[in-house]
């Protein structure tokens, strides 16, 4: 009987030394299936977000500007009407955070941007990068109201043609920079962010852009 | 709110996780304020953003980080103590914070929809593109279910650290 109690006791110390062991606990402490999937999840879309964190390229530019035509309060563009002068051709959505800021940015650098004689067209995204948001008259009322009045500054709505061209896969907020001769040089999709590359375009030093 | 008293009093009466609370802090805090503001920097993180930061997205780093570097201390006395610990929550928490700016007008979801969209048409309709808009909108109700999220796990770690000394395997008296 007494044999059996010490056989007991020394089983028992054994146990409680494994479970002191580190390989026991990090078995014990091993996290669930569910939580390593989520954490791989996240670890791939942080990834991903790292190499896609912005729109913009410069690799295979410049490359001519495709065709594409806008209709601004009842009157058709062309692209190629704007040869000869530089152009920044912007597709936003009015929902859309980064544009927001943009427009901000844009609007207290408006005097430099109109003596460069940058011309700058801010279409509002065909269906509006899919989710609903305000008139693009009233989104720049809104946020920036002084450029409606300046004359460098063409507001209006991209046409399903335009958008599936220009912006196929619907990006919130994406801008192209096409010099004099039609070629597009720059693509970025956050001004604000980027206003260095805009600045420098507009004034003309767009290869230290 | 007694349980997590408690469960700080008794995690922080230590100065090796005091420092490792701020130190977490300090660490959770940069990454919150270099990606918070991301949402108008088309999704750019790092210090490209800090020049974007307002108010509101400082004060909710703050809050996210202190909640984050004290769950984080949590679990390293839950485990240390050979405890089980409550992630779930956490692991949302931390998600809903950063990867919502992440996703409201970078490429990343106008990227991985198109390439779904050319591969299975037929699951991709309009709506799929209303999610950047929804949460671009909704930046707010997102920053606080995560910190919701957050305190959840907060609690639920505070409520094992109190559980530990009954939970703990004790040494056996010998016979």
């Amino acid at each position: 009987m007494r044999t059996r109690q010490k056989v007991k006791a020394i089983i028992l110390k054994t146990e409680n030394r494994a479970l002191a062991k580190k390989p026991m606990l990090r078995k014990h402490n091993k996290l669930p299936r569910h939580t390593r999937s989520w954490g791989l999840a996240l670890l791939i879309g942080v990834a991903c977000g790292m190499a896609l964190s912005s729109v913009s390229a410069q690799g295979g530019l410049p490359i001519k500007a495709p065709a594409a035509s806008f209709t601004i309060e009842g009157k058709e563009y062309r692209i190629a009407d704007f040869k000869e002068r530089r152009l920044m051709l912007w597709f936003l959505s009015t929902w859309c955070s980064s544009c927001i800021q943009a427009v901000k940015a844009l609007e207290a650098r408006k005097s430099k941007l109109e003596a460069y004689g940058l011309q700058v067209v801010v279409l509002k995204n065909h269906g509006n990068g899919g989710y609903p948001g305000p008139e693009i008259h009233d989104f720049i009322n809104q946020y920036a109201a002084s450029l409606s009045k300046t004359p460098n500054w063409m507001i209006g709505n991209a046409t399903a043609e335009m958008g599936n061209t220009y912006n196929p896969r619907r990006y919130p907020g994406i801008y192209f920079l096409t010099d004099e001769t039609g070629m597009l040089g720059s693509v970025d999709g956050a001004p604000a962010a980027s206003l260095d590359v805009i600045m420098n375009f507009a004034s003309g030093n767009a290869a230290q852009g | 709110m007694e349980i997590c008293l408690q469960a700080l009093k008794t995690v922080f009466r230590s100065r090796r996780y005091q420092a490792l609370a701020a130190a977490s802090f300090a660490l959770f805090l940069m990454l919150y304020l270099m990606t918070l503001p991301s949402a108008f920097t088309g999704g750019r993180v790092g210090f490209i953003a800090l020049p974007f930061l307002t108010m509101e997205l400082a004060v909710w780093s703050v809050v996210m980080a202190a909640l984050i570097s004290i769950i984080t201390t949590f679990v390293v006395f839950l485990v240390r103590q050979g405890m089980a610990v409550s992630k779930a929550s956490t692991v949302g928490g931390v998600i809903g914070g950063v990867v919502g700016p992440v996703l409201c007008c970078s490429p990343v979801l106008p990227v991985t929809l198109s390439f779904i969209a050319g591969v299975y048409p037929a699951l991709i309709g309009p709506s799929a593109w209303a999610l950047q808009g929804f949460i671009a909108t909704h930046q707010t109700e997102l920053f606080t279910t995560a910190t919701l999220l957050l305190v959840v796990a907060f609690w639920q770690n505070a409520r094992r650290i109190e559980a530990a000394p009954n939970c703990a395997v004790l040494p056996q008296a010998d016979n």
